[in-house]
């Protein structure tokens, strides 16, 4: 099955936000179940483009992300800039596949977690799509998995 | 000196807003995480500006902005989200609002944003 145009928009923004915001260049790469410690995060679509949405970050992604933010990590923790980052992804990952649907869509606020395990993290709900992709990056591989119907 | 309020469920946001406030001559008291905390703050503190997140748990920015606008029709209100749909802008337009900040927040635009508002 061909990767749809939503998924086009959502892999494409992924890359072009995280080139502009962390100044790493992530290229799609072959899909495969994330191996070892990660940073989950999460978030719920709503709207007419109903979901669940999920990246997986390696510490050494996180790191940079943190880096590139230039926050002293006194009242800020590590885990607010990682949600920030995301929050500035899902928004404008969110907003360009709304606008190409001419659809309503938001998500809700992020949530970080740290697992051993990333991908039993991701409950799959009975959406009628869902995907799995990889990018790769110097700073290691992110995956990114998303289950969503659009109403 | 002029008062912004802030209301964000992000830390950093926050921080980097007072800051701004700060080196520009406004006075910036702590942020409000919820839409909820943020009417609360607003009906004491009746700042000059408001600047407000949309996506926050519990009462979303569009909500907490129209409650604003009931208890003070003259508030003046800037959206600062990473949402940039069509629907969003129709909601934030449709409130009477002229000011939004895109995220990641560039200072400039900010500081534009804040000034522009004050005029009028």
């Amino acid at each position: 099955m061909g990767e749809s145009k939503i998924d086009q928009i959502l892999c494409s923004t992924f890359i072009n936000i995280t080139e502009h915001v962390a100044g790493v260049r992530f290229t799609q790469t072959d899909d495969h179940p994330a191996d070892g410690e990660h940073y989950v995060i999460k978030s719920e679509m709503k709207g007419n483009l109903m979901g669940d949405i999920a990246f997986f970050f390696p510490k050494s992604f996180a790191d940079k992300i943190v880096e590139t933010a230039k926050i002293e990590l006194d009242d800020i923790s590590y885990e607010d800039i990682l949600k920030e980052y995301v929050n500035i992804l899902f928004g404008r990952m969110l907003s360009c596949a709304s606008n190409f649907l001419g659809k309503y869509a938001r998500f809700s606020p992020p949530e970080v977690t740290l697992s051993k395990d990333p991908e039993v993290e991701i409950v799959n709900g009975f959406y009628t799509e869902k995907k799995s992709y990889c990018f790769n990056s110097d700073s290691g591989n992110v995956y990114f998995r998303a289950s969503y119907t659009i109403k | 000196m002029k008062t912004v309020l802030i209301i964000d469920d992000s830390p950093m946001i926050i921080k980097q807003i007072r800051q701004i406030a700060a080196d520009h001559g406004y006075y910036a008291p702590e942020g409000c995480k919820t839409g909820e905390e943020g009417l609360e703050r607003y009906k004491e503190l009746r700042p000059d500006i408001v600047t407000l997140d949309i996506i926050m748990p519990g009462m979303d920015g569009i909500e907490t902005a129209k409650k604003i606008l009931e208890f003070d029709p003259k508030a003046k209100i800037i959206m600062v989200t990473s949402l940039c749909d069509f629907d969003t802008l129709e909601e934030i337009q449709g409130l009477g609002l002229s000011q939004m900040v895109s995220k990641p927040i560039q200072t400039k635009e900010m500081v534009h944003a804040i000034e522009t508002i004050l005029k009028h």
